[in-house]
């Protein structure tokens, strides 16, 4: 009997009273937690975000936001207080687009500008977030856009740091995931959403 | 060698200097008797991918594809290895978020000439030994003892960990749902297939054909044993 056989024969029946040292290790690991444990699902896509902000030059980290802001808001108070939950709207750039995002009643103070920039990977998403306090010990805040039934994370961050630019990335289209919110979650590993919404807003798809 | 340019990380070489240093006072120590009987681990036996030169290169460019892709083939690995040192879900996968993101920021390290896998192995292990001794330093001794390892027999634990995690995660995922089944959830055969409404005859087939591979994809435990 060759050693792989050997050794594919130990590993299955675990019969073999003089099996070498590795034929044993490899079973104890076969039966250990560690070997089939799932990393939590949101993790893949915090990773892209966090390197992907971090590799962008500081320079261009939101190109020209800040003057878009300032239009939307003098332009778009009025729409604003009568579209309560958001609005979105098309900066002259086509590839950019800016939404708010209010907070719900977990988080009364808060609010947020999105800009969306559609790049060949995927949709860059800055939140220029305010008053939004840092979340409790042992949880965090996490993005998503949703098309109503569907949700599908963009990203894990905290505000522990006081107001500040949060970079997320979508690998679909904000088209067609219109509805972007913020959601507290508490670190328990459970990949799905808790439901506590604290900032939203909404595509608005015919301007 | 791989020539990129990346923007120096100062405030990390603090931290990855203090873990060098310790990882190199485990190679001067005298290993003693091992729990496996093994020589010390290796990380070198991984297959180099015909890929892997271009793929560090589109990574070390922030390619988002690229970071999926890299995750995709490492991510359950690098869980593996974090959680084996650190016995906690929510760490391990911070450590799993700092290793991909310590990897791309010293990618201007890795030699195009080998394999990617030994050398993100190596950071992953530094990353969690890393947040285990902050963890004890910041919980005090009654609070999460995370046990990090601190001897060769650790290492190698949390190397083979590495390795059968990647057997594991090559084989069908019909022969992996088998293994697991037998292995982690200790059911008979016959469990199996009533657990899977299956005959008998496929677990014990599939079952076969999974063990073969994994016996041929971990046949090189042995040359580094004797190594």
């Amino acid at each position: 009997m060759s050693y792989d056989e050997r050794f594919a024969r130990y590993l299955e029946a675990g019969d073999d009273p003089h099996a070498p040292a590795e034929f044993t290790a490899v079973r104890e690991h076969l039966a250990s937690e560690s070997t089939w444990l799932e990393p939590p699902a949101e993790l893949q896509e915090a990773i892209v975000a966090d390197i992907v902000a971090q590799h962008r030059p500081a320079t261009a980290r939101r190109p020209s936001s800040r003057w878009s802001l300032q239009r939307w808001i003098a332009a778009g108070a009025v729409a604003a207080a009568i579209v309560l939950a958001a609005v979105v709207v098309l900066s002259p750039d086509a590839e950019r687009l800016e939404m708010q995002l209010q907070g719900t009643e977990l988080a009364e103070g808060a609010s947020a500008i999105a800009t969306i920039v559609s790049t060949p990977s995927g949709e860059d998403i800055t939140l220029d977030v305010t008053g939004l306090p840092a979340p409790p010990e042992g949880s965090y805040y996490q993005g998503w856009v949703r098309d109503g039934d569907n949700a599908i994370t963009i990203g894990t961050f905290h505000m522990r740091g006081g107001d500040d630019e949060v970079t997320l990335w979508s690998g679909v289209d904000i088209e067609d995931f219109p509805v972007l919110t913020v959601t507290l979650e508490p670190d328990d590993g459970d990949p799905a959403s808790s439901g506590n919404v604290v900032l939203r807003g909404e595509l608005d798809q015919n301007p | 060698m791989l020539q990129v340019n990346l923007r120096p990380h100062d405030r990390w070489r603090p931290v990855l200097g203090s873990v060098l240093a310790v990882l190199s006072s485990f190679d001067r120590r005298d290993g003693g008797k091992r729990r496996t009987g093994l020589a010390r681990r290796r990380p070198a036996a991984d297959p180099p991918e015909s890929d892997d030169a271009a793929l560090a290169e589109r990574f070390a460019a922030a390619e988002p594809d690229a970071i999926r892709q890299l995750y995709a083939r490492f991510g359950r690995p690098v869980f593996t290895v974090a959680f084996s040192v650190l016995h906690d879900r929510a760490l391990a996968a911070e450590a799993v978020q700092m290793t991909f993101v310590k990897a791309w920021r010293a990618t201007d390290s890795y030699d195009a000439a080998r394999p990617l896998a030994p050398w993100l192995y190596s950071i992953a292990r530094r990353t969690a030994i890393d947040i285990a001794r902050s963890e004890r330093r910041h919980s005090g001794h009654e609070l999460r003892e995370t046990d990090a390892p601190t001897a060769d027999h650790a290492m190698d634990h949390v190397w083979e960990a590495w390795q059968v995690r990647r057997a594991v995660d090559r084989l069908d995922p019909r022969e992996r749902e088998i293994v697991r089944l037998q292995h982690f959830a200790q059911l008979t055969h016959d469990e199996i297939a009533g657990r899977l409404s299956i005959p008998i005859g496929t677990v014990k087939s599939r079952s076969h054909r999974a063990h073969q591979r994994l016996a041929h994809v971990l046949t090189h435990l042995r040359e580094e044993g004797a190594a």
